[in-house]
Parts: structure tokens; sequence; C-alpha cells
């Protein structure tokens, strides 16, 4: 490597360190945002979850027959609206961000 | 309609009982080890369904916050897109930020080739940056 070579990628380097360091509390902060939503997520549907069952077990209107199947579906609808909950939570995340970012701008 | 004060004591207590275990059976069967597995299931699969949305969430945080728009490439970094491409699928990936700091890494690098280099050269250099890159981002935001 030439030395003009060395220097240019020294340069980049730099300028990569420099970027991350001057975006690190930014980038960490919206990553802690999204991994906590991301728990809440999965909290929010173990609940679901729960309550489906007990639901089930004492609505007895749902006859023991279709027990299984309603138990199945439910889960996968709270599956579906866990997945739009989070999904709708980090878009509100994202769009504070983008705002954020263009007042700074 | 039940009149139950007609109903003598011990046939309220046995019609209670009764009740008390048809909800019991009810549960039972919906903890059958079938539908647990069911369960387990499900809940992986909310993980998984979560984690994407986070990692898209997080690549277009990364791409907001560094401001690396793939549309500022150079046309000479096309070919160099693809030599970084083929390192990136050969390290394993915690989480979908590779492409953030590929396009950081990129634009930076449109402003140093400038057309003196040749584009294995600018390659090599670009690589070097990119692995300090993914360093970084590793040990800040996964703290690995």
């Amino acid at each position: 490597m030439t030395q003009n070579a060395q220097h240019i990628d020294e340069d980049i380097r730099d300028e990569v360190l420099s970027l991350f360091e001057e975006k690190e509390k930014d980038l960490i902060s919206i990553d802690k945002k999204i991994q906590k939503i991301e728990e809440e997520g999965v909290i929010l549907f173990d609940r679901k979850a729960i309550a489906i069952k007990n639901k089930l077990v004492e609505d007895t209107s749902v006859s023991e027959d279709m027990l299984e199947e309603k138990y199945i579906d439910a889960l996968e609808m709270a599956r579906k609206e866990t997945l739009e909950d989070v999904h709708q939570k980090i878009q509100e995340l994202l769009s504070k961000h983008v705002a954020v970012k263009e007042t700074e701008a | 309609m039940v009149k139950f004060h007609e109903i003598p004591g011990k046939a309220i207590e046995a019609v209670g009982r009764y009740s008390q275990e048809q909800l019991e059976a009810r549960r039972l069967r919906l903890e059958s080890p079938v539908l647990k597995r069911r369960l387990e299931q499900t809940v992986n699969l909310v993980g998984e369904d979560i984690r994407n949305v986070g990692r898209s969430a997080a690549s277009a945080a990364w791409k907001m916050t560094l401001g690396a728009p793939i549309s500022s490439i150079i046309e000479g970094t096309k070919t160099l897109g693809s030599v970084i491409g083929h390192n990136w699928s050969t390290k394993k990936k915690k989480r979908g930020y590779t492409e953030v700091p590929t396009a950081m890494v990129e634009e930076l690098l449109s402003k140093y080739a400038s057309g003196a280099w040749d584009i294995v050269k600018v390659a090599g250099h670009l690589s070097k940056a990119l692995t300090r890159t993914t360093v970084l981002g590793a040990r800040y935001l996964i703290g690995k």
C-alpha cells in the first residue's frame, strides 16, 4: 500500500469512527426503545394467551368438541393483534425519530 | 327457570361440584400436551415476527440517523457493493443492521473514489472500514 493510499484508508476509518461516535447516543437510545417494544409485545401475547384459555374454560357456550379449534383460532388472532400492536408502536417511534431529525436539520 | 330454594342443599352442592369438575375438565383439555406444544410454537412465531419488525425498524432508524441514502452511491461503487455483499454473506449476522453501515461507507467512499483509484484498491480499503464499522455497531448495539 502506498503512503497516500494508507493515508486515505485511515481517513475513511476516522470518518466512520467519528460518525459512529457522534451518533452513538442516538443509535443506542432508539435501539433500546425498539427492544423495549419487542419485549412488551412478547409479554402482551403471553397475557392474551392466558386470557384466551381462561375465557374458553369459563365459556360453556363453546362445546367441548369445538374447544381446541377455538383455542387455536384465538391464539392465531392474538398473534396477529400482537404483531399489529408492535408494528404500530414502532411506527410511532420512527415517526417521532423522523420528526426529531427534521427539527435538528 | 330453576327455583334454587326448592332444591335440597345436597343437590345444589352436587350441581356446584359437577360444574367445577366440568370447568376443570375443560381446563385440562386446553392444557393437553398437543395444545401446549401448539402454544409454544405460536409463542416462538410471535417472537420471530416481533424480532423481524424490530430489525426492520432498527435498520430504518440507522438509515435515518446516519443519513446514507443508497441512491447517492456513485456508479463506480456498484461493483464495490457486490464485493462487500460477498463479504457480508460470510459473516454471522446478529441483527439486520448490515446494509446500513454498508450504505454509509459506500457514501463516504464516493467522496474518495474520484476515479484516481481502481475499483479493487477501493474495495480493499472499504472492506477494512466496513469491518471496523461492523465491530463498532455490534459492540454498541448488541453488547457483544
